[in-house]
């Protein structure tokens, strides 16, 4: 265990982590600071299997303290940040898309700089100011790479970069909950089904997913998922209309978007909020979720997973390429307790199936690998 | 006479020997010659001698004979002469005697002749009354036959006609006879017939046909034909006694059950015996070889054919009766029955019941066990319903903690007793009293086993199952509730477990501890310490939500980077405390802390919270939060929290809820203060927030300190706390500790 997992130190607390999507072959996650202080940074951590070994490139944000991240699909070197800005005796909430420097000249990075930091390529502020000063994310289109999806405090919006447009889908009306204190969304994730029209948002206790060629369409939800807040969701990329709720009751649940009276799994493993859960992309019955209470667990999913025995052919295209794997007895497999403090972040690599990376908000990031026991029940 | 030197000298052959001068074929001139030849003269001389001396013996030898023989003949004819006279007289004697035989003769001729005739006229008289006995006897016959048959005297009729048969076969060709054979051969055809409606006729008792049976035998019927309408009718009458039996729902068991016995069965029991000796124990001559064997065989048919019938009325009986009669008197029904089918397999030779009534009263037990688990869950699910009716109902009572343990004995009492009276109840069928013993047989132990481990052990784990449904964070169930059931399967697990198997083993008699096949006891007790275990923590999860949520709400709904100066403690952390009293309250009431006396708290006044205050002065006066300590420009160093953590020992916030109070409440307040903390990290904050988190902070380590055995591990959270709303507060300046004491003793 102890030497399947690698330890990557931060100066600063941190909750924002996502692997770097894109072609390349190696395992790479980008982590960001959160702190008041004026430093904030943004590291670009390639993890080196063979030597076991983390290369760190490290950048300046100095926008302000980074809450949420999120990187391109479609151009590796892009990325989105959350952040605080202080204004006067407010705090907002702004969101800005970076770029990173072309990897061409090898040399440059040897060269000695005066800065300690390597300077961004381009940084685009979002113009996010009327639609809320509280921007919650911004998520990139899974395919089209010019789409974006903002959720700032209770409006829900798309914009298209390239025609600068941006439009309001949904918003959580005031009028009905009456009261002074309206919930806003929490955060929301684009659906990888539907051909990329829907858009799933966390309100509260609930999951909403809007249709977004259209206003105020909400395609269907699941009312009370959890029994308070519902802090992360995550698509199954190989099983349509599948996805993984997690939430502060502690609790675990996959649903059927088409069956939302009630989960389809559940498991209630961690004793304190649940702040993030990711299917794996490749075997979905793997679950990694992260908690407050300093664990990252290793869940499976096995009878509602894509590759569960006898689910219905519907999703032609996973089952057609994919060949059959073993699928594992439902239930905890495992739990990374080296975390010291709450873990905000958990996510999979996209390059290399049994490798993920957890971060606590004492700036420590874990990359670790599944236990080969369960790798090779899987693979053989 | 013998030839003493011939002999001597001569040994030769003895017989034609010419030189044996004993020998009848001695030659004097051979032996002279023999002996001139091969003898000395000296040897010649001495046999000379010899002979001479021999001749001389022999000679004097003679003389002797001859005087001797003289003197007897002399004698011999003075004897004869004597019985010359004697016969003379004789004769003339003999002569006379047998002229008086002569006249005795001619007497006794006479007298035989005078008496010829009167004996011969004798004998043909008595011969000629025996004759008109007999003829008489047939004449009447007829008559005698038909007034026997009036007075239904079947027997008697059948008996004098048999007797005269045999006349009849005597004499069968006189026309006289005729007559009257024709008459009572018409008669007897007539009671056969009449014989044969009554036997075939319904309403007869089974004695009745035995007898007629019996009768229509001497009477030649055809003996299979017989055998088989016997059993034919027979059949037909006792089914006419099954279709009685089922209408009689009304009785109770042992009037059904006698009933069955003085009807059915005896008469069963009739048929069989008179078939088996009219049929099986005889033998016919006229009939096939195999006959008996065949009979044998359909008597058994028959006699299995309607004791199934029986029984399976009776078991569709004891199916419809159990569970709602009285156990007992049916158990005293089917040990009866039990006796009387015992008594009737030993009746015959030959003959097998198959089905046995054991199986109906296994059957019957089982039946009851069902009953009685079907019972004991539906108790078991009206007591949990009572208890949270009550629950419910009591909430807005102040003295909810009380009654609390009252409820966790009603529903531990009344369910161990309600099991233990389950138990004593189902031991009826054990009782030695009983002619059956169920034990004895396979199925009857696995029975009895079944009691152990579906009843009781079923139910056991039902109840494991049950509760745990509750611990279901989906369920909506009170807290108290949890806390309830929790404790109840803790009792259940440290004693009520132990009590019911031991109870179990100990009246059925299971030899549970080495059996592969039972289970053990510990693996009930770890279900139900488990299942305790996961409603504890569902009840602290519960609990620790609700705090959760207040606390939640307080940091999020408040605007932290523009409020004013803290004057107080913020109500929310009042209400926390307050309700962190009442959760200690109750289960104060169930789980008595182990910890000294003196710190246990009943109420959470404000008084009594002041009063520990001071006493949390005096006696730890040494204790300083380490935050409290902290310079402004020690807080400005972003490796505090860090270096702090290094050097203090990994605490592990969320481990496992033991039973006792202080490990409860202190799970409880892990999760709100946990909560607390997440919340602060996702708020920004102005100085007089941060200071008004400290205030809060400062008060919550005042008051929580009395709920928990390890104040550490609430100081480490409240440290945690303070850190986290310094790192994300734009002006970190912190209150004067003394001030912020002030503020909290205020209130």
């Amino acid at each position: 265990m102890e030497e399947n997992s690698l330890i990557y130190g931060l100066e600063l607390q941190a909750r924002a982590l996502t692997p770097q999507y894109g072609e390349g072959n190696d395992v790479c996650f980008f982590i960001a600071t959160n702190s008041l202080k004026p430093t904030n940074q943004l590291h670009l951590l390639q993890y080196d299997e063979e030597q076991g070994t983390i290369q760190s490139k490290i950048f300046e944000h100095a926008l302000g303290e980074v809450w949420k991240l999120n990187s391109c699909p479609n151009d590796a070197r892009l990325l989105v940040t959350v952040y605080n800005v202080q204004k006067g005796a407010q705090v907002l909430s702004q969101a800005a898309l970076l770029t990173l420097p072309a990897d061409g000249p090898k040399d440059a990075a040897d060269e000695p700089i005066k800065s300690e930091y390597i300077p961004w390529a381009k940084i685009e502020v979002l113009d996010t100011a009327e639609l809320g000063e509280r921007v919650k994310t911004v998520e990139f289109h899974p395919s089209q790479e010019q789409t974006l999806a903002c959720v700032v405090g209770n409006k829900l919006a798309v914009m298209q970069r390239a025609e600068a447009s941006t439009r309001v889908v949904a918003e959580v009306s005031s009028s009905s909950s009456g009261a002074k204190h309206m919930s806003p969304f929490t955060t929301g994730k684009w659906s990888h089904h539907h051909q990329g029209h829907q858009f799933l948002a966390l309100h509260d206790t609930s999951v909403r997913a809007y249709d977004v060629r259209d206003t105020q369409h909400c395609a269907w939800s699941i009312e009370d998922a959890h029994g308070q807040f519902v802090r992360d969701l995550d698509c199954n990329p190989n099983k349509q209309c599948h996805l993984v709720t997690g939430g502060d009751d502690g609790c675990l649940k996959v649903w059927d978007c088409r069956m939302v009276k009630a989960p389809v799994f559940e498991r209630s493993d961690h004793s304190h909020w649940v702040w993030s859960v990711r299917f794996n992309t490749f075997h979905d019955q793997l679950i990694l979720s992260s908690s407050s209470d300093c664990k990252v667990l290793l869940t499976c999913a096995g009878s509602v997973s894509s590759e569960a025995p006898g689910t219905e052919s519907g999703e032609a295209i996973a089952a057609g390429s994919q060949e059959r794997h073993k699928v594992l007895s439902d239930g905890l497999l495992q739990t990374f307790d080296q975390h010291e403090d709450s873990v905000y972040c958990a996510e999979w690599s996209n390059v290399d199936p049994w490798i993920f990376a957890s971060l606590s908000y004492d700036g420590r990031v874990i990359i670790s690998k599944v236990p080969k026991q369960y790798k090779y029940q899987i693979i053989f | 006479m013998n030839k003493v030197t011939a002999k001597t000298t001569y040994p030769m052959d003895e017989k034609d020997n010419p030189f044996d001068m004993d020998s009848s074929s001695f030659d004097a001139d051979r032996y002279l010659e023999k002996l001139l030849k091969d003898c000395s003269l000296k040897q010649i001389m001495d046999t000379e001698a010899a002979v001479v001396k021999d001749t001389q013996t022999l000679h004097s030898d003679m003389q002797t004979l001859v005087y001797e023989n003289y003197n007897k003949f002399i004698s011999a004819t003075d004897t004869i002469r004597k019985m010359k006279d004697d016969f003379k007289q004789m004769e003339t004697d003999v002569n006379l005697l047998m002229t008086k035989m002569q006249s005795i003769t001619t007497f006794s001729e006479q007298i035989t002749g005078t008496l010829q005739g009167t004996r011969s006229q004798l004998c043909r008289l008595s011969e000629k009354h025996s004759l008109l006995k007999r003829l008489q006897f047939l004449s009447t016959l007829p008559a005698k036959l038909k007034s026997l048959i009036e007075e239904q005297n079947y027997a008697q009729a059948v008996q004098d006609y048999l007797h005269a048969q045999k006349v009849f076969a005597q004499y069968g060709r006189q026309p006289s006879f005729d007559g009257i054979q024709r008459d009572c051969d018409a008669i007897m055809a007539e009671l056969k017939e009449r014989l044969r409606q009554d036997f075939q006729r319904a309403g007869n008792t089974a004695q009745s046909l035995t007898e007629i049976g019996e009768l229509l035998l001497q009477l030649d019927e055809k003996t299979s034909d017989l055998a088989s309408e016997m059993l034919r009718c027979a059949a037909k009458r006792l089914h006419e006694q099954i279709v009685m039996l089922q209408d009689q729902t009304e009785r109770d068991m042992l009037e059904f059950v006698d009933m069955g016995i003085d009807g059915f069965l005896n008469d069963l029991a009739l048929v069989v015996t008179s078939y088996f000796d009219m049929f099986v124990a005889k033998h016919y001559e006229h009939e096939r070889d195999d006959f008996q064997e065949n009979a044998l065989n359909e008597l058994n048919l028959f006699l299995n054919e309607n004791i199934d019938k029986y029984l399976t009325l009776v078991q569709d009986r004891v199916e419809s009766d159990i569970g709602y009669g009285d156990t007992q008197v049916m158990l005293r029904a089917l040990d009866r029955l039990h006796r009387r089918l015992q008594a009737m397999r030993n009746i015959c030779r030959g003959l097998q019941v198959q089905r046995n009534t054991l199986d109906i009263i296994i059957a019957a037990a089982h039946q009851l066990c069902d009953a009685h688990g079907k019972s004991l869950r539906d108790h078991f699910a009206d007591s949990l319903s009572a208890v949270r009716l009550s629950l419910v109902s009591a909430k807005s009572d102040l003295a909810a903690g009380v009654n609390l343990n009252d409820l966790i004995s009603n529903l531990y009492v009344a369910m161990v007793e309600k099991i233990k009276g389950v138990l004593q109840d189902l031991m009826i069928f054990l009782r030695t009293d009983w002619s059956f013993n169920i034990k004895a047989e396979h199925k009857g132990a696995l029975c009895v086993e079944g009691i152990r481990e579906n009843l009781l052990i079923g139910f056991l784990r039902h109840i494991s199952k049950v509760m745990c449904g509750f611990a279901d964070a989906s369920s909506s169930s009170p807290p108290n509730l949890l806390l309830v059931l929790s404790k109840t399967c803790l009792e259940l697990e440290q004693q009520g477990v132990h009590i019911l198997i031991a109870l179990v083993d100990d009246l059925y008699e299971i030899e549970s501890e080495n059996s592969a096949t039972l289970t053990h006891e510990t693996e009930i007790c770890a279900e139900m310490r488990e299942t305790a275990q996961s409603l504890l923590d569902a009840y602290v999860r519960l609990q620790g939500t609700n705090i959760s949520q207040m606390l939640r709400k307080s940091v999020e709904t408040r605007d932290w980077l523009n409020c004013l100066e803290p004057r107080s403690v913020r109500a929310v952390m009042k209400r926390v405390v307050e309700e962190l009293g009442s959760i200690e309250t109750v289960v104060a009431s169930l789980y008595e802390s182990a910890g000294n006396p003196g710190f246990r708290t009943t109420a959470s006044s404000d008084s009594s919270r002041k009063t520990y205050f001071s006493n949390f002065n005096a006696s730890k006066p040494q204790y300083r939060s380490n935050w409290s300590n902290y310079t402004p420009s020690q807080l400005e160093s972003s490796y505090v929290s860090n270096i702090h953590r290094l050097f203090s020992e990994r605490v592990d916030i969320f481990t496992s809820v033991e039973f006792s109070k202080a490990s409860i409440v202190m799970g409880i307040i892990k999760i709100g203060l946990k909560t607390l903390l997440e919340c602060v990290r996702l708020r920004t904050f102005s100085k007089f927030g941060l200071q008004q988190i400290q205030v809060d902070a400062h008060y919550l380590q005042m008051n929580l300190w009395r709920f928990v055995s390890d104040e550490n591990l609430v100081n480490f959270l409240l440290d945690e706390i303070l850190g986290s709303a310094v790192h994300r507060c734009l002006e970190s300046v912190l209150m004067e500790p003394n001030a912020v004491e002030i503020i909290c003793e205020r209130g």
